[in-house]
């Protein structure tokens, strides 16, 4: 493609209101977006743009068009030379530009505008950056939001989930709480919006799947917190019960083809739901091999009760969970690891008053070798979590486990006091 | 007196330097310029040497640098790359670029340049003046005690920037004095002009105050006096611009002293200035310091950055005992191992525990809590050895405190008490609510 039935394509779509088109004519990942510099030869486009672009093209076709049309061969060679810090620039003129045109316009404009951001999102490559961009979007939620003047059916709102979770991704992206709550904000306040359900799906899941993380990073952006082993204090639970409701519901509303997306939630979703006690079935495991990949060494330590194993799994995982965040809470699955060993050595002692020296040939076995007090400071741990059930009994020198006689190892699940059923 | 202090050779071998450099190699050799300079100042032979024969090794030719980045953000990736975006299943993305483009070199060792300086400014405190640019200079009132190593980079940025005008060499002149003062002891007052020589005491001076402070400090001075003599000897260094071991020296010993004496507003200065120098590459405890960051970050909670943090420790810091130990910590907390935290408590290396103190209570009234839930009664013998109390009194005045003194025979001597578990457990659960709710930092990072 040259640059004259480029501009030509623009006006024709335009002039059809094709926004899915033109969508595509702006997206910075397409081929055609390099073609169009063939036409430069050697010389790069961007030093031209000011002046023989401009004077070539401008008032050629209609405002803002022709504008938007010059910015965008502006930013393919900045790309193309990896320009990134200017390509970045010139895509915000682009955007800003287009957002004045957004403005006036309804519904039909709205693919064109997912385009661009996602161009901006792709260029950000720093802090600040980060920033812009997640101010930007913000702004475009407002001008979705805004319209009070199309027609229901074509109305920009329909764009507001789908920007929203942009917003969401950006400010996630630049680490900055209060954006994320900005955002936030101006969607709750926002009249006059059609119901959630009859979203496009695919906006509904990437809606899920954003606000789970963002459930999943607000506990710490409040300093009000304590440590979740404790039973679970209601303000924690909050938190990760309502991340794993927004999971969920991506995870299944998620259109079965798009495995890639399906992983990522599960990524947050399994290590959430273990810390209440629910491991993934092997079946799950199985659809998902990158998953299953990362998930199945700490299953099966878990199953075993192998904590030596299991701490070798999670040093390995490490780069893997860090970047996420996840890594502090799969740290905290150890317990249903420590759980199912002792759940083993009093399967193997068949009594109900176990020595505490016992437990600790069983940790033996695997590898662990600690003294006595920290046994019994691990079965403290265990019976406050709910995991045994029974007391410890100081008996002169030797300190004895006293089971209870119904159910001595309740369900891990139904240990945990957060079990809440999640509302599809 | 200052402008006489610089050789007019060495302004104009500066001036020649910055001529030859390019883009590329620009970082470089403004790193070897400044290295050159200082270690020429200390040893006082910015007269003796023969500038003109010098040559910059970052300045001869050589081929150009492949550059090889570690991005943090996956999404670095230009879309022509037809990359997936945000691929956050898979580690920390190399960004491979072929440089055929001389000009992108130079963009992006900009951009690294730039960012470099806003990774630098972030470690500062928001009390402090606006981040660096480029080319700013700061007004002479400026508060040297806080950052001496903001100094050297204003001044060198003033010498070393892409335009080699003669009055930037005359700019650092400004800034850089050589004391005269010869008095040991001086009294920490805020800057609020361009500092007299007079005032100010030269290197060698310095060294034998810290020797003199060390010294008192063994003696038992009081801590106020201490601070401020630690206060005016930072900002003597910095108005010097002297930043090498000795600067490190200082502000760890400060930190120490700081810490000792529960001044955490002081110790986070003096962590904050620690990072900066030991990122210079200054030597120092550097491992040392690293645990102390771990463990305040415990103490805050902050999980994000500790993540974050923990992720980017080096093998070599990763080996330290000093940073084992605090991972340990960490291991132990998450787990809610009470039993292991403490003795880690007991067996903290360095000034590691007077970091702890902070927390200590709340990690005992925790785990009060699981002592008195799995426990029907336990002697007080166990609960003071437990939780690392130094006495049985100790021990039975915490719960007291809490309102958890409920034993089986309250007449009983203290090393015969029982502690009744169902009643403590419940009161230490109410209590443990109002009490450690909340974390307050001063001045945290």
């Amino acid at each position: 493609m040259d640059i004259q039935s480029f501009m030509t394509k623009l006006a024709d779509c335009y002039q059809n209101e094709n926004g899915m088109e033109l969508g595509r004519l702006l997206r910075l990942d397409r081929p055609h977006g390099r073609e169009l510099l063939k036409e430069f030869g050697r010389r790069d486009p961007s030093e031209y743009a000011a002046h023989d672009l401009k004077k070539r093209w401008k008032n050629e076709i209609a405002n803002p068009w022709d504008e938007l049309g010059i910015q965008y061969v502006v930013v393919c060679a900045h790309v193309k030379r990896k320009r990134v810090v200017d390509a970045f620039g010139e895509q915000e003129v682009l955007v800003r530009k287009f957002f004045e045109y957004f403005a006036q316009n309804c519904g039909w404009t709205l693919p064109i505008l997912f385009s661009v951001l996602e161009g901006l999102m792709s260029l950000a490559h720093d802090g600040p950056s980060f920033e812009k961009v997640a101010i930007m979007i913000e702004e475009a939620l407002r001008l979705c939001i805004a319209d009070t003047k199309s027609p229901p059916e074509k109305s920009r709102k329909w764009g507001a989930y789908a920007v929203f979770a942009l917003a969401l991704k950006s400010s996630l992206r630049a680490k900055r709480a209060p954006l994320c709550r900005a955002a936030l904000r101006t969607l709750i306040k926002a009249v006059d919006m059609p119901p959630f359900d009859v979203y496009p799906r695919s906006h509904r899941v990437t809606y899920w799947y954003y606000r789970g993380k963002l459930h999943f990073q607000e506990r710490d952006y409040k300093q009000v917190d304590l440590e979740t082993h404790l039973g679970d204090l209601p303000l924690v639970l909050r938190y990760r019960v309502q991340a794993e409701e927004s999971f969920t519901k991506a995870f299944y509303h998620c259109h079965n083809d798009a495995t890639k997306n399906k992983e990522r939630i599960l990524l947050y979703l399994i290590p959430l739901r273990m810390l209440k006690g629910h491991l993934p079935a092997s079946e799950l495991l199985l659809r998902f091999p990158d998953i299953d990949e990362v998930f199945t060494p700490l299953v099966w330590a878990i199953r075993a009760g192998d904590l030596k194993a299991y701490d070798q799994v999670l040093e390995e995982g490490k780069l893997r969970f860090l970047p996420l965040g996840l890594w502090l809470v799969v740290q905290r699955s150890r317990d249903l690891c420590l759980r199912s060993l002792f759940r083993k050595v009093w399967l193997s002692c068949g009594e109900l008053r176990i020595p505490v020296t016992t437990f600790q040939t069983g940790l033996r076995t695997i590898g662990v070798d600690v003294d006595v007090s920290q046994v019994a400071c691990y079965v403290g741990l265990m019976l406050h979590k709910g995991f045994m059930a029974g007391h410890i009994i100081h008996e002169g020198n030797t300190v004895t486990v006293a089971l209870q006689q119904f159910d001595p190892f309740p369900k891990a699940a139904a240990a945990r006091p957060c079990s809440v059923p999640v509302t599809l | 007196m200052s402008a006489e202090s610089w050789p007019p050779q060495l302004k104009e071998w500066v001036a020649k330097c910055l001529g030859q450099m390019t883009d590329a190699n620009r970082e470089e050799a403004q790193a070897e310029l400044r290295g050159i300079i200082s270690s020429a100042f200390a040893a006082k032979t910015l007269w003796s040497t023969d500038w003109n024969g010098l040559q910059l090794k970052s300045l001869m030719p050589k081929p150009p640098p492949v550059y090889n980045l570690k991005r943090k953000s996956v999404e670095g990736q230009l879309p022509g790359k037809k990359a997936k975006k945000a691929n956050n299943n898979k580690t920390l993305a190399y960004v491979q670029d072929n440089f055929n483009d001389q000009a992108a070199l130079n963009r992006r060792a900009e951009r690294f340049q730039r960012e470099h300086d806003i990774e630098r400014n972030k470690a500062f405190q928001p009390s402090q003046k606006p981040p660096a640019k480029y080319n700013y200079r700061p007004a002479p009132a400026f508060d040297a005690a806080a950052d001496p190593v903001r100094v050297v980079l204003y001044a060198c940025h003033a010498v070393l920037t892409t335009f080699p005008l003669p009055q930037n060499v005359i700019n650092w002149d400004r800034y850089t004095i050589v004391g005269t003062c010869q008095d040991i002891f001086k009294d920490y007052l805020r800057l609020t002009s361009e500092p007299k020589p007079e005032t100010i005491r030269p290197y060698n001076v310095l060294q034998q105050t810290l020797l003199a402070l060390k010294k008192k400090w063994k003696e038992r001075c009081t801590y106020p006096w201490m601070c401020n003599q630690l206060k005016s000897l930072r900002q003597d260094l910095t108005v010097q611009r002297i930043k090498n071991e000795f600067t490190v020296q200082v502000y760890e010993i400060h930190a120490r002293i700081a810490l000792e004496s529960i001044d955490m507003v002081e110790y986070n200065q003096c962590q904050a200035t620690l990072r900066t120098l030991y990122d210079l590459g200054i030597p120092g405890k550097v491992e040392e310091f690293s645990a102390y960051r771990i463990l305040m970050l415990l103490h805050g909670r902050n999980r994000s950055e500790l993540n974050l943090y923990v992720g980017q420790l080096t093998p070599q810091q990763k080996a330290d005992a000093a940073v084992k130990h605090a991972l340990d910590l960490q291991r132990a907390m998450a787990m809610g191992n009470y039993h292991a935290f403490f003795e880690l408590y007991t067996t903290a290396p360095n000034m590691g525990a007077y970091i702890m103190d902070h927390f200590i209570d709340r990690e005992r009234a925790k785990a009060l809590l699981v002592i008195t839930k799995a426990y029907k009664e336990v002697p007080l013998t166990f609960i003071t050895k437990e939780l690392a109390f130094e006495t049985l009194e100790d021990a039975r005045l915490f719960l007291a405190d809490h309102g958890a003194d409920t034993f089986k025979d309250p007449r009983h001597p203290d090393s015969q008490k029982v502690l009744e578990c169902k009643s403590a457990h419940a009161k230490i659960a109410e209590v443990f609510e109002e009490k450690y709710r909340r974390v307050l930092i001063k001045g945290a990072i």
